[in-house]
Formats: C-alpha cells, sequence, structure tokens
C-alpha cells in the first residue's frame, strides 16, 4: 500500500517480508535454544539478548525496514524502467526467495508469539454487552495510529511531498530536484518496516509459520484494491468492509458457509470494482496518448 | 516486454551471415532450425527412462497452459495471474466426463475447450472495466479461491470433484494395437507403463502442436493484430478502429480456453486431479515459468513448461551440490526466485529473447522487400513529381 502510494509499484512479496521480520522479533525475544535457528547467534552477538518484547518488536521494525531497502535497491530499481509487469515479476521473484529462505532457516513449523497486549480470558472491557478483547483492541490502535501518522507525513511535510510528486510523475520530479531514487528506498523502507510492525501484530492471531501473511496479503490487497490503492483511507474503509462482509455473509447467507466466506468477499470486490475501477476512493487515471 | 524489441537492438555488430529471405538457403536454415526442435522431441521418448518421460508429457501440458497464459499476459496486455483457474477447470471437466459419463479423453478436449472459453468471457467481462494491476490482483485472487470453490459442499460439487483428495481418472488412457504399432511401441524390451507413458507423451506433444499452430496462426490475422495494438496502446489501438471490448474478452476467453486445454492435458498425464495441482502457488509458478522462458514468445510456452516441471526437480539437486547446503531441506521456491531475478537482471525479455539476440549476430535474416508493384502503378505520377521537385 505504502509503496504503492509512493512509487506506483504493487509489491506481491509484502508479506513474506513482513513474516521474515515477525522471525527476527522472535529470535530477539527468545533465549538461545536449538529449536529456533539463530537464537544462538543472537545470544553470541546481540547485546542484553534475549531482548523484552516491545524492543524485538522494535528490531522487527527495522529489520523489516531494511529488507524492503534492499530490495528496492538491488533489485526492483534496476527493472523499474520496464514494465509494470516486470516489476510485479521481480516482487514475484522477492517473495519466491524470501519464503524459500524462511521455510530454509526457520523450518515450516507453526511457532506461538507472544502478544503484544495482555491477552488472559480475563483481560477485556465490556462495551455494551459486546466484549472487545484488549488484543483485538491494541492491534485496532495502534494501526489507526500508524496511518494517521502517515497520512499526516505524507500530507504534510516535505518528504511526503516528494512522495507523492514521484509517484505521479517520476521524470518530472526529478527535473525539479527530487531524489527519486531515495525516495523510492525510502518508501520501500517505510512499507517493510510497517510489515514488520503489522505481523508482529498478528503473529500471535494467526500464529507465525513461514506462509502465515499469505492470506493475511489477500485480504489485505482486497481491501486495499476495493479502497482505492492510492488512497489511505480508502484502505481502512476497504479492509473494514471486506472483513464485515466477509462475517455477514457467514452469518446471513445459509448456504454458504465460513469456507465460502472469502470467496463471497472476493465477489463484492470485482463488483466494486466493476463500477468504480480504481476503488472506492482511488483517483481516476487520465492517461494522453 | 515484447520478444520482438530487442532482435532489432544490436544492429551495430555485423552478423557473420546474412541471408535474403525466401531464397533456398533461407528455406534450408529454417528446415535446420525445426529439425533441431523435432528431432530430440521424437527420440526422447525412446531414449529416456519412463519417468522422464511422464515428466516430458507434463512439460507439454504445462506449456500449453503457458500458452494459455500467454495470449492474455503477453500479446494483450491483460495481466492475469488466475490463469490456473482455467486449467484446473479443463482438468476436472476432463476428469468429470471421464468417471461419470465415461466419455473418451478425446472427446472431452472440445468440452473442457468451449467450458474454460464460456468462462474465460465471464472473468474477462469485468476485465473490461479493471485495469493493469488491478486486473492482476482480481484474477490473483480467482486462483486462491478457486481450490476452495472445489471443496463447497452444496450441489454435489465437492463429490463430483473430490474435495481435498481430488479424483484419480477412472479410466486412462491406454494405447490401441494399431497405435501400438505406429509408435513402435508393442516390442519386448518395454514394459506397459513405458508403453503408457511413451503414448501419453506422443498425445500431449500433438495437442501441443495444434494449439500451437492455431495460436501462431490467430497471432497472424486481424484478431490477432488487433489484441497486440490493445497491447501497445490501447488508446491508439481503439481510434485506430480495433473493438477494444470485444476484443479484449475474446482474447481472455481464447487464453483461458487453451489454458483449459492444457489442464485437460496434465489431468491426463498425471491420472489425477487434485486441489493442490491448480491454486495459487501454481498461478505463481507458471507465472514464473512464463516469464523466465518469455513473455510475448511461441517457442517461450513448451519452454516455460519445461521450466515448470524440471525446475522442481533438477533445481534442489544442483543446489545440493554445493557442500554447503544439504539437499533434503534447501527449499527449490528460493531458486526460482532467485533465477527469476537474475533472467530479468541479464537476459531481459526471458530466455528466448535472449536467444534471439544471440542468433541475430552470428545469423540475420533480411526480410523481403515489400510488394510495391500496385504502389508504383498508382503513385507513378508522384514519385516522378518528388523527384523532380529534389
Amino acid at each position: 500500500m505504502i509503496v504503492y502510494r509512493a512509487t506506483g509499484m504493487l509489491n506481491v512479496a509484502q508479506g513474506e517480508m513482513a513474516t521474515a521480520s515477525a522471525y527476527v522479533a522472535l529470535v530477539l525475544s527468545t533465549p538461545a535454544t536449538p529449536a529456533l535457528a539463530g537464537t544462538g547467534l543472537v545470544a553470541a552477538i546481540v547485546p542484553f539478548s534475549p531482548w523484552p518484547l516491545w524492543a524485538s518488536v522494535i528490531g522487527a521494525i527495522v529489520a523489516g525496514g531494511l529488507i524492503g531497502a534492499a530490495t528496492e535497491r538491488f533489485v526492483i530499481r534496476r527493472v523499474s524502467e520496464r514494465s509494470g509487469f516486470a516489476v510485479v515479476s521481480m516482487t514475484v521473484g522477492v517473495l519466491l526467495v524470501i519464503n524459500g529462505l524462511t521455510e530454509y532457516i526457520w523450518r515450516p513449523v507453526t511457532r506461538g508469539f507472544k502478544p503484544l497486549f495482555p491477552n488472559t480470558p480475563e483481560s477485556f472491557v465490556n462495551v455494551f454487552g459486546a466484549r472487545l478483547r484488549f488484543q483485538a483492541v491494541g492491534v485496532m490502535v495502534t494501526i489507526v495510529t500508524v496511518l494517521v501518522v502517515l497520512a499526516l507525513v505524507l500530507k504534510y511535510t516535505k518528504l511526503g511531498l516528494a512522495f507523492r510528486a514521484v509517484s505521479c510523475n517520476r521524470a518530472s520530479s526529478l527535473l525539479v530536484g527530487i531524489r527519486s531514487g531515495q525516495i523510492m528506498t525510502v518508501g520501500w523502507a517505510l512499507a517493510g518496516a510497517i510489515g514488520g510492525l503489522a505481523a508482529c501484530l498478528v503473529a500471535p492471531t494467526v500464529l507465525l509459520e513461514p506462509s502465515m501473511m499469505v492470506r493475511v496479503l489477500i485480504f489485505s490487497l482486497v481491501a486495499a484494491t476495493l479502497g482505492g490503492l492510492d488512497s489511505l483511507g480508502g484502505a481502512l474503509v476497504g479492509g473494514l468492509l471486506i472483513g464485515i462482509s466477509q462475517t455477514m455473509i457467514a452469518g446471513y447467507i445459509g448456504f454458504m458457509g465460513s469456507e465460502l466466506s472469502l470467496p463471497g468477499a472476493l465477489l463484492v470486490m470485482v463488483i466494486v470494482l466493476m463500477f468504480r475501477p480504481t476503488g472506492l476512493f482511488g483517483t481516476r487515471r487520465i492517461e494522453r496518448v | 516486454m515484447s520478444g520482438g524489441s530487442s532482435s532489432g537492438g544490436d544492429a551495430a555488430i555485423k552478423p557473420m551471415f546474412v541471408l535474403q529471405e525466401g531464397t533456398s538457403q533461407h528455406r534450408m536454415y529454417q528446415a535446420f532450425g525445426w529439425l533441431c526442435l523435432a528431432i530430440p522431441m521424437i527420440l526422447a521418448p525412446y531414449m529416456l527412462p519412463s519417468f522422464r518421460v511422464a515428466q516430458l508429457a507434463q512439460c507439454a501440458g504445462w506449456g500449453v497452459a503457458i500458452l494459455g497464459m500467454n495470449i492474455a499476459i503477453g500479446w494483450s496486455g491483460l495481466l492475469s495471474l488466475g490463469h490456473i483457474a482455467f486449467c484446473g477447470m479443463g482438468a476436472y471437466t476432463t476428469t468429470i466426463l471421464i468417471n461419470e459419463n465415461s466419455w473418451d479423453f478425446w472427446m472431452t478436449l472440445p468440452v473442457a475447450f468451449i467450458v474454460c472459453f464460456i468462462a474465460g468471457a465471464l472473468v474477462g467481462l469485468p476485465a473490461l472495466k479493471i485495469k493493469g494491476l488491478y486486473l492482476a490482483l482480481v484474477t490473483f485472487a480467482l486462483a486462491y479461491t478457486f481450490p476452495i470453490l472445489l471443496k463447497i459442499e452444496g450441489g454435489g460439487i465437492a463429490r463430483r470433484t473430490g474435495g481435498d483428495n481430488g479424483r484419480n481418472l477412472e479410466e486412462k488412457l491406454v494405447p490401441t494395437e494399431t497405435i501400438r504399432k505406429i509408435l513402435f511401441i508393442n516390442g519386448e524390451g518395454t514394459d506397459e507403463s513405458t508403453r503408457i507413458a511413451v503414448y501419453k507423451y506422443v498425445v500431449a506433444v500433438l495437442v501441443l502442436l495444434v494449439c500451437f499452430l492455431i495460436v501462431r496462426n490467430i497471432l497472424k490475422s486481424r484478431g490477432g493484430r488487433a489484441m497486440i495494438a490493445l497491447r501497445d496502446n490501447q488508446i491508439g489501438a481503439a481510434v485506430s478502429g480495433v473493438p477494444l471490448n470485444k476484443t479484449k474478452v475474446l482474447a481472455f476467453a481464447l487464453s483461458a480456453a487453451i489454458a483449459g486445454i492444457g489442464g485437460s492435458l496434465i489431468a491426463m498425464v498425471l491420472d489425477s486431479v487434485g486441489p493442490t495441482v491448480f491454486d495459487a502457488n501454481y498461478a505463481i509458478i507458471t507465472l514464473m515459468g512464463l516469464v523466465l522462458a518469455g513473455v510475448g514468445t511461441l517457442h517461450g510456452a513448451w519452454l516455460g513448461g519445461v521450466f515448470v516441471v524440471f525446475l522442481q526437480d533438477l533445481a534442489p539437486r544442483a543446489v545440493g551440490l554445493i557442500p554447503v547446503f544439504n539437499v533434503d531441506v534447501v527449499y527449490a521456491r528460493a531458486i526460482y526466485g532467485l533465477m527469476l531475478v537474475l533472467v530479468a537482471f541479464f537476459m531481459p525479455g526471458g530466455v528466448v529473447s535472449f536467444g534471439r539476440k544471440w542468433r541475430a549476430r552470428i545469423i540475420q535474416v533480411q526480410p523481403k522487400a515489400p510488394d510495391t508493384s500496385h504502389l508504383a502503378r498508382a503513385g507513378t505520377g508522384q514519385a516522378a513529381a518528388a523527384t523532380a521537385a529534389v
């Protein structure tokens, strides 16, 4: 999402990057055991390890940022002049590499991930009879905060202006003196960092495994598409819409079980796109011949 | 992205041989090229062990599937990642017709074609509105949901498709006596499984050839040119009188139909279908095969099939040769990804256009001068005027 906003590119590997950084957090927060590769190394090199969870999450954010920046600098930049398809296929390549490596290093085993927020059976608040769990509320609040901060940065800072300029017209932004290469790298790093945070947030509920983000990724892509790829608020609304329509479909339309709720939500997306080809809040593209 | 762009790039380097199109040397050169392909293709089933022959037959099946994908991605510019679903539809159509209606395999191919053509047209309709990356997302969603749809309990779908477990083909493709004689597989030295593998290989390659010819001719036709124009510049194409909507839907439907035929072939070769063969994972693998081999090239299709099948088999072993890594735990996916990235760096446009570029350094074919006799008749006056002006 962020990458698309900043660069006009679609990153399929986003989920895999996030998973890898969640593993970094796990490794940082676990004392050295032979069961989890890397912990021994971390215990030997990193001071004060094992880190507390919050510090490990920060580590994951940094790692995600580094992965994102490296991907842009060494892979994407070399093909970005070609076509959108070339970039997408490159991110597919990156996806495969990262997925293969995480599976190679950490094995295809599901692992528990300690939740960031209190998550005992008693930890919920009662709001009009509905039980809101701290975990869910905490995740929600964190994500909304990050998005709001991001939106403010994009809108009011010089960096944000540069992002928008580069994604809007790369050649012109180069002409007015924006270092578009650096901006791109920063954009990818930002996206990687936020992905790392998001992965740490969802890891306790979906359990950490090398391909955990595939489903999450599809959901978020659908949500982003629905809301409009270039609109931050749209992403939020799209996410809510998909989530609600999924549970509603499962709950109200009898013959479609919970298995079918995802296809149902996807159908909603297709129908919306038929009428609003760039999503609900996306800006229309005008093209010159 | 287009294969043709790279061949004309190195005009500065003088090729070793220059052939005039239409001369006897040129024809011999062409025949030589085809023989280089045909001889290994004919000899392979008799030289290799039967499991390799079966793999080659799979290559042909995936080749047809990738040919279908290529129509949408390579020639029409419709970025679709969901063709694996059409493959699956073709495969399941064939399986269900053979198992429940005891049809002949050959009879199921046209049905698979028609089923996938209609499905492709239906999916293609939204594609009229949805463009570029959005289309890629929607079609990837299709690839993701297809295995889920197979498991729906209602309406007997799961019963017919076999749900999670998939289904085996109850009536396997077995060569008749005449075919055994024609293919020289009635000898003593082979066992039955080898004969069946050879026969399946021949069937798959024949279907691949037919699809190859069909697509080649379509590309040369008016409709094919319209597709390519659409890819290169949509607005320009519309201005030049290409019916955008009709062309897009037809191109998508056709590509889906051919991918469906590929699916039927894969079902026939594997003797079984299952949701894991036609899921999002394979959507990525087939896309990888296409990109590695060459998007928008005819030969990229079968080569892509070869990549899809043999990379899974050979890549982990090749890495196993490096002492640091251990064969059992190396995951082929990382190698695919790495290859995808490296090929994009060093062979932009895939292996096929890379080969073309090198071929152009050795042999270059000069096209025949266009037939201008009708122009000469109509424009003599103008030409004379122009000469006079100079």
